[in-house]
């Protein structure tokens, strides 16, 4: 039985882990190539799972088939386009201001975000559906499907992005614009198309993350307030600087508030966990897998 | 091939270069000389779209490309090999020279590239899998040269190839730059070495605060009693 529970704690923290590793590499993405700390990558997902849960209602309403599936094409569609009008708008003109203002316009962001979400969704919080409803036993485990669902689907969309960034053309490009991105643009490399890429796929992956939390938070405006949080201490444990870095940090925070919470105390859970996280920053002052950050010039 | 014609080019209110103009024709090694500071770099950076200057006319093909961006530039053919060398320390040897093919990614394939350069630079296929960041100097400027290759570039520009190298390796480099001349690239070098530019370049032009204060042939400029004292040193 202690062994079952234990499995059952594990699956539970690699499910959460896996979206705070999702919204981590989508903020870590940014940062490296543009040196922009998104602050409102969180609000940004609210927004998406917001309008993935209003097409999900509508779609059920309508009686389509697949009301969910068509969900989730429509958070990938909308979640794309928003990501760009974002970079767009309110990024690209920042190119050449300091570092700091350019994590005041994130901090602007999330007002504008969350008050438009407020304004057009409302205050209330909505129930949302698991991707797969149900429970399934394996032996003497009881799991949701819903979990495995979801640590499948971070896995994979965390794999096609690693292997284009290892081994395309355009993931050496978006590399090399993090490294030094003058000396990217000498060899041909559109930089601003590269950040542009970069903000879509985080503002897709944060929104992924947000439609599957969502069954356990319900839609509303603060529902990724926790995995926001968590999805950047994720990036600080992991490393700004290695694009593996947070999505270990991810799932190690998830696993660890799971464990300290079932075997020492819930609460107490949030201080031990972020307690033994500051203390790893402490001798891991770069995270697990930084590196001292090069300065670029 | 490459014209530059009447350029002034400021740093907010400090101008770096007056009414600078230079010519370069098709298959010519031409130097671009003068003391730190005189501008070498910065004509270099108006060429490749880096700075836009507030007056005059960049002319590539007998295009006007003046105030294109650096990409744009870099795909109508012209490859910077940028002074410091500007490896990219965290990509290895081989996606640096990958990373030096994107303008021709749709033409075909980087990999069969590779021997060429690897035949220029066989130190660089030893180092194949080293990150950039981890070659010695002279490596490096190697790499940025093969890289600078790899675009099959028909004019290249190198910034200062020569500075901080041991004489043995920037003889090596040198020589290299004159076998990829003799391959049908033009060449544009910058270098405070001018003894040894002026070596290998046909023709030669001579910046002094942010003005050209001579230009000529090589052999003309080197035989300049003024030009031996102030570039040459008196030997």
């Amino acid at each position: 039985m202690a062994r079952i529970i234990f499995i059952q704690n594990i699956i539970g923290g690699l499910e959460t882990g896996s979206l705070y590793a999702l919204a981590a590499l989508g903020v870590v993405l940014i940062y490296r190539v543009s040196d922009v700390t998104n602050f409102a990558q969180g609000e940004m997902a609210m927004f998406s799972t917001f309008v993935t849960f209003t097409i999900w209602t509508y779609s059920r309403a309508a009686g389509l088939p697949y009301p969910y599936l068509i969900a989730f094409i429509g958070a990938l569609i909308f979640s794309a386009i928003f990501g760009y009008s974002i970079e767009r708008v309110f990024i690209r003109p920042t190119a050449e201001s300091s570092l700091l203002g350019k994590m005041i316009v994130t901090f602007g962001l999330i007002l504008i975000v969350n008050g438009s979400a407020a304004a057009i969704f409302g205050t209330d919080s909505y129930y949302m559906q698991r991707a797969i409803g149900g429970t399934m036993i394996i032996g003497n485990l009881v799991v949701r499907p819903h979990s495995f669902f979801v640590i499948f689907l971070a896995l994979v969309i965390m794999a096609v992005l690693f292997y284009m960034i290892r081994n395309t053309m355009f993931g050496v490009a978006i590399r090399a614009t993090a490294q030094d991105r003058e000396t990217a643009r000498l060899m041909g490399v559109n930089t601003t198309k590269v950040t542009a890429f970069t903000w879509i796929m985080a503002t897709i992956m944060g929104a992924i993350a947000g439609l599957m939390i969502a069954p356990a938070t319900n839609v509303s405006t603060g529902m990724m307030a926790d995995v926001h949080l968590k999805s950047f201490i994720a990036a600080v444990l992991g490393g700004f600087t290695s694009f593996i870095g947070p999505v270990i940090g991810g799932l190690i925070i998830g696993i660890m508030d799971n464990l300290v919470g079932y075997y020492i105390s819930t609460n107490w859970q949030t201080v031990i966990v972020y307690g033994i996280l500051i203390l790893i920053l402490i001798f891991k002052p770069y995270g697990l897998f930084g590196s001292r950050p090069q300065k670029k010039v | 091939m490459l014209k530059v014609d009447n350029i002034s080019a400021y740093y907010g209110n400090i101008q770096a270069l007056n009414n600078v103009s230079l010519k370069i024709e098709e298959g010519e090694i031409v130097s671009l000389l003068g003391a730190n500071g005189a501008g070498k770099t910065t004509t270099l950076k108006v060429i490749t779209g880096q700075i836009n200057p507030r007056q005059g006319k960049v002319e590539l093909f007998q295009q006007d490309i003046t105030g294109n961006n650096p990409e744009e530039i870099a795909d109508r053919g012209l490859t910077m090999v940028p002074e410091g060398r500007k490896i990219f320390p965290d990509l290895s040897v081989v996606e640096n020279l990958k990373i030096g093919y994107y303008t021709q990614r749709k033409e075909g394939d980087w990999q069969a590239k590779l021997p060429e350069v690897f035949e220029v630079f066989p130190v660089l296929e030893e180092r194949k899998q080293q990150s950039g960041g981890t070659l010695s100097g002279g490596e490096q400027q190697m790499l940025a040269i093969a890289r600078g290759l790899m675009a099959e570039p028909k004019i290249m520009l190198l910034d200062e190839p020569s500075l901080g190298l041991a004489p043995l390796i920037v003889e090596k480099i040198f020589t290299t730059i004159e076998r990829i001349n003799s391959q049908g690239t033009t060449i544009l070098l910058v270098e405070q070495n001018a003894n040894l530019a002026l070596k290998i370049s046909q023709r030669a032009y001579i910046l002094e605060t942010g003005e050209l204060v001579h230009s000529g042939p090589t052999q003309q400029l080197a035989q300049d009693e003024k030009i031996k004292e102030a570039y040459l040193g008196t030997h």
